[in-house]
């Protein structure tokens, strides 16, 4: 699943038209759009606000290790020469009240830019620009990203801005900023998709059937719970040196002709034995 | 637990982090200079980046991004006691950097960090002081290359090197710069110290094939302490960790012969031994960030918080192992690791 978040209905738009996404009405509280693979929440502007939605959201939907958060919008460029409708990844999230920091892993190729953002609580004015400390600014990144690392690792985690204006709000309305995002669409769902379609989820080591099988000698040879856990460790690591190990196992217990266990000491002897013969 | 296939990662050290009270030192500027394409980015303090929550260890490992720091004190710290002190009483080691370019399935500093991002301390010369101030009261033993492998670094660091010329000046310090690399163009540059000693870590073939990934093969070392010895460098040999694997027997001797067929047995210091140990706590977490490493999944028994192979199989590597190495080096020598 791809978790997407924006400030604003104007920014998420563009998305829920390209992924075709549909409204889903279980949410009172949020608009919060989805198809299959993608889940969108629009949070409405400001830190407090982009935390709360992200935290609503992966609530409902816990997010999984292959899960990733984007969180999209547009920003306010200090540089001129960080022209409009250029697409930015933020290496660095500086929250302008606190004066705390945070960095997304910056592990995953992408075709865009990048710069840290500053994440101000209300929008920056011109006048005050030089007292931002990054090149560019918005007013949920960081809200996202703190809400967003209770449930993400940090590469999880993407942080993708396009340049709206350099800090003459006047001269954005919801049309400019649907456009610049409709821009640029293609190029990061492209990304975004294709980095979500290559994230593993890894099965777990042993198969049902192994599960029985270890339940049964445990059961068996009533093992306590510190010598299933050694069990378990002894198979895991025979599993993983040789490939399997339930071949191996059954014949053990037909040759050595062990059950069943009568008392402790027998119990103690066999296990030993066990552990020698998968060690 | 994730991953990822096909290659959608970025190269190595494409992002470098600096803290701003270092961006003027000599070091930082230096080291910068080898990496003119990576992304600079600034950051206050290195654990802001470098300790961050529930980071993704195996996946750093393969985009491994640099963090340039400064050391602030301690700058020295006592030898523990999983690690020889080769009869030097005044144990110390020094951290000028943390994680490692090469990437061994047993290597503790995945169980230690929470990052497996390389921080580099570029105030060498507060390490310096400190190692005066404590020379001042005795001679030192100082391992400087535990907590990352910094020949392997050489290139782009240069610390090495400082420190073949700072222990000139200090006959009562010795040096120990352990390491896994072949990297005999940055050391043909020194000139060799009676009190600096190269440690080289040597592993069977299969071990190295397996679990020692990235390192120069057994033989690329070899041939590079060939010439380290020739040059007149210290050279310590060390078959340590000692790892279980299914024909160890078999593997370990013809390493042991390779290695004295080809290097002379009496210009060698001395040899270190011992069977793979770790701390409880760093085996845990190893094993959360590679659940499918065999060689941390097998089943160490505890014993005082560190985890060891059971005693019968480590007694019986260490005694045959130990038994190998007599044949080739005097039995004052060798130096053997036991719990
Ligand atoms: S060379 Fe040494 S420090 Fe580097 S990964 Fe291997 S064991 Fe760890």
């Amino acid at each position: 699943m791809i978790m997407i978040f924006t400030a604003l209905y104007c920014e998420a738009k563009p998305l829920i038209r390209f992924f075709g996404l549909k409204k889903d009405p279980g949410f009172i509280r949020f608009q919060v759009f989805r198809n299959e693979d993608i889940i969108l929440l629009i949070t409405k502007p400001g830190i407090a606000n982009a935390a709360i939605g992200v935290t609503h959201l992966c609530s409902v939907y816990p997010p999984g290790p292959s899960d990733l958060l984007l969180n999209i919008g547009i920003c306010g460029a200090k540089n001129r020469d960080m022209p409009i409708g250029t697409v930015y990844l933020c290496n660095k999230i500086y929250e302008m009240e606190t004066g705390f920091s945070f960095y997304p892993d910056m592990i995953y190729a992408h075709p865009f830019e990048e710069s840290g953002i500053a994440t101000n609580s209300s929008p920056v004015l011109e006048k005050h620009t030089e007292h931002i400390p990054e090149n560019l600014t918005d007013m949920e990144a960081s809200g996202v990203y703190r809400a967003g690392m209770l449930f993400f690792q940090p590469h999880q985690m993407f942080f993708v801005k396009i340049v709206s204006d350099h800090f003459q709000l006047d001269k954005i309305d919801s049309n400019i900023v649907n456009e610049l995002i409709q821009q640029n669409i293609s190029e990061i769902a492209a990304w975004i998709t294709r980095l979500h379609n290559r994230m593993i989820n890894t099965p777990p080591l042993f198969t049902p059937d192994e599960e029985n099988m270890l339940a049964e000698v445990s059961k068996n040879l009533r093992l306590t719970v510190s010598m299933q856990h050694q069990l378990r460790q002894a198979m895991r690591y025979y599993k993983l040196q040789y490939g399997s190990f339930s071949e191996h196992l059954s014949s053990f217990f037909e040759k050595e002709d062990i059950l069943p266990i009568e008392n402790k000491y027998e119990r103690k002897k066999c296990f030993e034995r066990l552990m020698r013969e998968f060690t | 637990m994730n991953g990822l296939c096909g290659n959608l990662l970025n190269p190595p050290f494409s992002h470098i982090y600096i803290e701003r009270d270092i961006t003027d030192h000599p070091n930082t500027i230096k080291i910068l200079s080898h990496f003119p394409k990576s992304r600079q980015v600034l950051i206050k303090h290195y654990k802001d980046i470098f300790c961050r929550s529930r980071q993704n260890y195996s996946l750093q490992k393969q985009s491994q991004n640099l963090i340039l720091a400064k050391k602030r004190s301690p700058f020295i710290y006592q030898g523990s006691p999983l690690c020889q002190n080769f009869g030097n009483p005044n144990f110390y080691y020094a951290n000028m950097a943390i994680n490692c370019v090469f990437h061994c399935e047993y290597c503790y500093l995945q169980g230690m960090y929470p990052s497996a991002n390389i921080v580099v301390f570029v105030n060498l010369e507060d390490i310096f002081d400190d190692v005066r101030m404590l020379l001042k009261n005795c001679p030192v033993y100082l391992c400087i290359s535990y907590d990352t492998d910094l020949l392997a670094l050489e290139k782009f660091l240069g610390f090495s090197e400082k420190w073949f010329e700072f222990a000139g000046f200090y006959p009562h310090l010795t040096v120990e710069l352990r390491t896994k690399s072949a990297n005999w163009s940055s050391l043909e540059k020194f000139t060799p110290q009676e009190n600096i000693i190269l440690a080289w870590t040597l592993s069977c073939d299969r071990v190295w094939e397996k679990y020692e990934h990235g390192t120069p093969s057994p033989m690329q070392r070899l041939n590079c302490i060939e010439k380290a010895l020739a040059k007149g460098f210290q050279v310590r040999i060390c078959f340590d960790p000692i790892i279980y694997i299914k024909d160890w027997e078999k593997q370990y001797r013809e390493l042991i012969e390779t290695v004295f067929l080809k290097l002379p047995a009496d210009k060698i210091k001395d040899v270190s031994m011992g069977s793979f140990r770790i701390p409880c706590g760093y085996l845990k977490n190893m094993r959360k960030n590679k659940p499918y490493s065999s060689i941390i999944n097998y089943p160490f028994r505890a014993a005082n918080d560190v985890y060891t192979y059971p005693s019968d199989l480590s007694d019986k590597m260490n005694s045959y192992i130990h038994g190998l190495l007599k044949k080739y080096i005097p039995e004052e020598k060798i130096f053997l690791w036991n719990n």
